[in-house]
């Protein structure tokens, strides 16, 4: 694999975990002024930071996951069944991230009676775009399963 | 297994050490024995191509048949 492609990669990983940090402090001051701002928002300052937190946390595991997977990459050791723990990893991450959105847009729609257009498009956006982020890496760690069973067998030819 | 490696017969009939075999072929020890000890699932052509040029001998020489339960 190039090696510029791996660095490369690593590099704009570093830079992504730094953002979602300052997201992290972002959603927090946002919810804030939301509070100040919105009627229909107070209370809701305290839950709605830590789903925000929560959600960004496990953009940043996912980084983590595919920071082990690339050292695996880079080293050749991606084929082995090791790897697929930090794919699980992966899916779970965005999964449980998927799951937090939809639910903190349903709570707002539904419970809250917010109407807003832009959290019914939160609300199927994430839905949709979480799902084919999930349904994507599936099919993934599926081709990374058969390639690892090629592997094996192509490992036993003298 | 139905497809036996004669390996030994023909070190033995070339008088050749399994050593200075596995150098010639450019195999490893390692493989060596799993050939010889009738434990190898698939051989390459090349690596066949090899042994019959060390050993001077046709892959029929190499590999036999035999029925199951034999």
């Amino acid at each position: 694999m190039n090696s510029v492609v791996i660095n490369g990669l690593r590099a704009l990983l570093v830079l992504v975990l730094v953002g979602s940090v300052l997201g992290q402090v972002l959603v927090v001051l946002m919810a804030q002024a939301n509070g100040a701002e919105d009627p229909w928002f107070v209370g809701l300052e305290v839950p709605y930071s830590i789903a925000g937190i929560a959600t960004i946390a496990c953009v940043q595991a996912a980084v983590v996951a595919i920071w082990a997977l690339l050292a695996m990459v880079a080293s050749g050791r991606i084929y082995s069944g090791r790897a697929l723990r930090w794919v699980d990893a992966i899916i779970w991450c965005g999964a449980i991230a998927t799951g937090i959105v939809v639910a903190t847009a349903a709570n707002t729609w539904v419970i809250v009676g917010f109407h807003a257009p832009g959290v019914a498009l939160g609300l199927v956006g994430s839905l949709v775009a979480g799902g084919t982020f999930v349904l994507l890496m599936l099919v993934m760690r599926g081709l990374l399963v058969a390639a690892i069973a090629d592997r094996a067998e192509l490992a036993e030819v003298i | 297994m139905p497809v036996v490696v004669d390996l030994d017969v023909m070190l033995a009939r070339r008088k050749m050490p399994v050593g200075e075999f596995a150098a010639a072929v450019g195999l490893s020890p390692a493989n060596v024995a799993v050939l010889k000890n009738g434990r190898a699932k698939a051989i390459r052509f090349s690596t066949l191509e090899r042994i019959c040029e060390v050993l001077d001998c046709q892959p029929g020489d190499l590999l036999r048949w035999e029925p199951d339960g034999a």
